[in-house]
């Protein structure tokens, strides 16, 4: 058996018996949830990197203390929220979006011979990334959990510390401003 | 507050419900209500097809960089740097019974 084949309670395990190098496989494993949740929440490539490695760090230093109530990748997506929140803070700002259309460009020519549809997926990415950029965040989080990353709403009510009842009205005005803009733009 | 008029828009929103349920609640709104629904269903299906950003090829070794810098220890609660060591040691004791001596 590799390190691969084993489950995340596991490889938490072996890191936390002091295989540090394991906790690489954790990483790799979630990366690109995590970097996906923050990238949508920001709309800002470098610091959903700069917040993902951050994000990693700490889920290292308090691996002792997770409980395992909730999937590792819940766990790691409710450190990566705290800190975006605290980046977004920090800024006075509700969103990062100023290099957005760089990293547009980023997934539009990550394939230069793609067929027409995937051109047109280009410009809906680029839509719904700049409608997600007008939401207040507490709204914009609720969203990307939901409808990207498909998480119940008991999973969102345990990474956004909220009761379900929050989350699902909270949803339901995300829905509605969601709707709206994206109608006015499209 | 949620009623059951919200909860069953949640559910259609949410794809939850059976062609039949979906039928009978579109039924049972007014016009302006169902195109609105209508659309907004619409609206998270866009979001749901949205494409992945690659995550950078570097943040794992980034991360492992970093966690070899010496600045970070994995903790338990209420627990002090001097006591570790000997939690390591138990803990690797422990992992090792459990699952084998990885390779």
């Amino acid at each position: 058996m590799t390190m691969q084949d084993l489950p995340d309670k596991a490889l938490i395990d072996a890191c936390l018996a002091g295989r540090s190098e394991v906790y690489e496989v954790l990483v790799r494993r979630h990366q690109q949830k995590v970097f996906n949740v923050l990238y949508r929440f920001f709309g800002n490539y470098e610091a959903s990197q700069d917040v993902s490695q951050e994000a990693f760090l700490t889920a290292y230093q308090k691996l002792g203390m997770f409980g395992g109530r909730s999937a590792f990748s819940t766990w790691l997506c409710q450190i990566a929220l705290n800190k975006a929140r605290d980046l977004l803070r920090s800024n006075g700002a509700d969103t990062l979006c100023d290099d957005l259309e760089d990293h547009v460009d980023i997934l539009v020519a990550s394939d230069a011979t793609r067929p027409d549809h995937q051109m047109q997926q280009g410009q809906l990415n680029d839509q719904i990334q700049a409608v997600l950029n007008r939401m207040p965040s507490h709204y914009r989080e609720v969203l990307i959990l939901k409808h990207l990353e498909e998480h119940s709403t008991q999973e969102i009510a345990s990474m956004l510390d909220d009761t379900e009842e929050n989350v699902k009205v909270r949803t339901f005005r995300a829905r509605q401003m969601f709707k709206q803009l994206y109608g006015a733009l499209t | 507050m949620i009623t059951p008029q919200l909860e069953a828009r949640q559910g259609y929103m949410d794809h939850e419900m059976s062609p039949s349920e979906e039928a009978a609640l579109l039924a049972r709104l007014a016009e302006s209500e169902r195109s609105e629904l209508l659309a907004a269903r619409l609206a998270m299906d866009a979001l749901g097809r949205t494409l992945r950003m690659p995550a950078p090829a570097n943040l794992a070794r980034n991360v492992m960089a970093e966690e070899h810098s010496g600045q970070n220890i994995v903790s338990m609660p209420n627990e002090t740097q001097d006591s570790i060591t000997p939690r390591m040691i138990r803990d690797r004791q422990m992992f090792e019974k459990l699952y084998g001596k990885l390779s």
